[in-house]
């Protein structure tokens, strides 16, 4: 766990899109083999201003505006890693990762492993995902089991500026290719960022509050309304524990069937689509867990509405799940039993 | 046998219906296949046929009330037969109304894969509903889960419901573990033909500012005995002990057959096990001295006695005459001695550790640690060294059976270290729950 104590004094709040930044700052600076490329990264600063002034800092060779081709890019960084470069590719929405599934799916996870090991991949990706901004079916969607499911892929998912910033540098770190699904709507929530580099790793959820009735396991922007789910839910009486996936490959089986075993029922709120998703992961690997014993109710997934997410801002609201009906699972499975 | 006929389930989700009227006056004759009522459910009216040809009696008239499915609303009888004296409206559990209506239900027609009809009352089939965790503590406590009640939805059994059973005989409604810190208690449990006493040396040697109960095990000290020597039995005591003293965390020590008591509890979830410390615990292996447990039974005299409590130790030096004398009152009493020899009988059948009191304690999540002396006599220790996972073992050398007493300034160091270490746990557990922002 990334349990940082530092002086209150040193409590200094970013941004989630400035936590991004300060990392990409900080490893530039420290490394130069670090650079950029993506869709309007460089003068316009990025189509979320996370890597604003950079192109002026470090210049056009290492924040490198690409064309609209997202499998170019992708094709770029893939070979740019395998050369010994530190790429770290922005894909302006990361609905336009599918254009460059070939060479994240079938280049950048496969290399090492069918070389034997001779080769490295040290990719970061970064992708701007999820609904909530009017953008529509096309610019709003969570498709990070998409790339979990595939073996060499790592995928991190942080809900905070701290762990924004943590979980990049480490996959900068990392000799293997990693995504990042930024939620749009984190970018401009503030929290206690340190100042000097270090990493969360990948692979370890957190256990954002303890409680006894319930686990809630949540990934992303889920994250924060599950919290706040859980406040309103112990006004009731009920107490609950909520942890963040952060990583979604791998998958901190350790801590979530431990969470599980102590309060004996599980929800798993995710945006992506219900169907087919990471939920689908987490509810089949407790069962198949020793925690299966200690199931005190059916395990229930909230997830993505079966559709594109709508424009029209209500239907939008209302095909990913929000605070209520986090809080209505919640009570249902604690207090009937399903 | 009059043939029942029952409210019929004849929508997936109906639960309870109305019979809107009766086609037919009590008394009347009517052949298979004849229809008997209307049935009014929320979506619609139908036609119930009768199930058989006879003498059709009525026990509920048609109103506007619900009655629930299954309910037997009337019955037909051949000519001649005499009444079934069955209450009105009997309930049948769980029975498969459209079967036992015979082919008249509309929905077992739809239901083609369903055995023929049956053209007399089936008995009852309850299907039993129970969450894992419900399930694991019934088998741990021994308890039927079908007479249990369930709570959840569809008639559930959750692990409230188990719990409410067994706190229906002492006091019954607990205070919910309230999020206010509790004092934590050490709870010690005793071995076989052993009592509360035996932990005193331990106790005196532990630097630690926590309450403590030692419980005398049934049959045993001052406690009288149960009817039934069972493990199950044990652990439901020593969990209603614990509880008429705290409601809060306690951290639990057993001893040989009080390990494999202890270990049983803690997996019970019935109490907020902190920590287990088991000190050379029944239920790891099959292999026991079966020599002494007969011989401690038999014994009457302290010469007869004093060799085998030798064993106990590897230094006879520590057997008190105290402990000679204790053995020889219970002995004295036949009851107890009649106790103690069916438990036993029932922990070590054939002079094995029978199946029922092995214990696994891998999955327990609170730290939990196991001490052996390397020379028991009684229970070898090479099992406790196939325990995996983060369970500790300690083997101590040039001790026995008995290491709270050989020992207890080194097994109240590592009690220390337990209790402690499952603070450290929760304080981590606290600690995480912080998020950075």
């Amino acid at each position: 766990m990334d349990t940082m104590i530092e002086p209150t004094a040193a409590l200094r709040e970013l941004s989630y899109a400035d936590a991004i930044y300060e990392a990409l700052f900080q490893a530039m600076t420290e490394d130069e083999r670090v650079f950029l490329l993506g869709e309007d990264i460089g003068v316009y600063g990025g189509a979320f201003q996370v890597t604003r002034d950079l192109f002026h800092l470090f210049g056009g060779e290492r924040v490198i505006d690409t064309p609209i081709a997202e499998l170019g890019a992708a094709g770029v960084a893939v070979g740019a890693a395998l050369a010994g470069g530190r790429p770290i590719l922005e894909f302006q929405f990361s609905d336009f990762a599918t254009l460059a599934m070939e060479q994240i799916v079938n280049q950048a996870a496969k290399i090492s492993y069918m070389l034997g090991g001779r080769a490295a991949v040290p990719l970061v990706m970064r992708l701007p995902a999820g609904s909530g901004t009017g953008a529509a079916a096309q610019h709003s969607q969570s498709l990070e089991a998409w790339f979990g499911h595939i073996p060499g892929l790592k995928v991190v998912q942080p809900s905070t500026p701290h762990d924004a910033k943590g979980l990049l540098r480490a996959a900068i770190d990392d000799p293997n290719p990693v995504l990042i699904f930024e939620h749009k709507l984190l970018y401009k929530t503030k929290g206690h960022v340190p100042e000097a580099p270090y990493r969360v790793a990948i692979g370890k959820a957190a256990i954002r509050r303890a409680g006894r009735d319930l686990t809630i396991v949540a990934t992303g922007v889920m994250v924060g309304r599950a919290l706040e789910a859980a406040a309103s839910l112990d006004a009731a009486g009920h107490d609950v524990e909520v942890i963040d996936l952060r990583s979604i490959r791998p998958i901190d089986r350790e801590t979530l069937v431990a969470s599980v075993s102590k309060t004996t029922r599980l929800l798993i709120v995710h945006e992506a689509v219900k169907t087919l998703g990471i939920g689908a992961e987490i509810s089949a690997m407790i069962a198949e867990s020793e925690a299966f014993d200690r199931l005190d109710a059916p395990i229930r997934r909230l997830g993505g509405a079966e559709c594109p997410i709508p424009y029209n801002p209500v239907l939008e609201r209302a095909a990913v799940p929000q605070v209520d009906d986090i809080i209505r699972a919640a009570t249902d499975l604690i207090e009937r039993g399903a | 046998m009059p043939t029942p006929v029952i409210l019929p389930r004849v929508d997936m989700d109906m639960e309870t219906g109305r019979i809107a009227r009766w086609l037919i006056e009590s008394g009347a004759s009517v052949r298979q296949g004849d229809a008997l009522f209307e049935i009014e459910t929320d979506k619609a009216t139908m036609e119930i046929e009768a199930p058989a040809s006879g003498i059709v009696h009525i026990f509920t008239p048609a109103s506007g009330t619900d009655i629930k499915v299954a309910s037997i609303v009337a019955e037909i009888r051949a000519p001649g037969e005499t009444p079934t004296d069955a209450p009105v409206p009997q309930r049948v559990p769980e029975l498969h109304a459209g079967i036992a209506a015979g082919h008249a239900a509309p929905l077992a027609e739809i239901e083609a894969s369903a055995p023929p009809p049956m053209p007399s009352f089936a008995p009852p089939v309850k299907l039993l509903r129970a969450t894992p965790l419900a399930r694991r503590q019934a088998a741990i406590r021994g308890l039927d889960l079908t007479a249990i009640t369930g709570s959840g939805p569809r008639g559930r059994v959750t692990s409230r419901d188990v719990e409410t059973v067994t706190l229906a005989e002492p006091p019954a409604a607990l205070p919910r573990p309230a999020r206010i810190e509790v004092r934590e208690t050490i709870v010690y449990l005793h071995g076989f033909a052993s009592n509360s006493t035996a932990w005193d040396p331990l106790s005196a040697q532990l630097d630690a500012d926590l309450p403590r109960i030692a419980i005398d095990l049934p049959g045993h000290g001052d406690a009288a005995t149960l009817a039934q020597p069972t493990l199950a039995a044990m652990a439901a005591h020593v969990v209603a002990a614990v509880r008429e003293q705290t409601s809060g965390p306690v951290h639990l020590v057993g001893h040989s057959l009080g390990g494999a008591i202890a270990a049983r509890v803690a997996l019970s979830n019935l109490l907020d096990v902190r920590s287990l410390l088991l000190i050379a615990p029944v239920g790891l292996g099959p292999v026991i001295d079966h020599d002494f447990i007969i011989g401690l039974l038999r014994a009457r005299a302290e010469a007869s006695v004093l060799p085998w409590l030798h064993r106990l130790v590897a230094d006879p030096a520590r057997i008190s005459r105290g402990m000679v004398r204790a053995v020889l009152a219970l002995m004295a009493d036949p009851a107890r001695a009649a106790f103690l020899a069916a438990l036993a009988a029932n922990a070590f059948p054939d002079g094995t550790q029978s199946a029922d009191w092995m214990i696994d304690v891998t999955p327990l999540l609170m730290p939990v640690r196991i001490v052996f002396g390397r020379e028991d006599r009684i229970i070898p220790f090479h099992p406790a060294a196939r325990i995996g996972g983060s369970v500790a073992v300690n083997l101590l050398p040039n001790i026995g059976h008995m290491p709270q007493i050989e020992a207890p300034a080194l097994l109240a160091r590592i009690l220390a270290e337990v209790i402690r270490s499952a603070s450290i746990v929760n304080v981590q557990a606290n600690a995480s729950s912080g998020a950075p922002s």
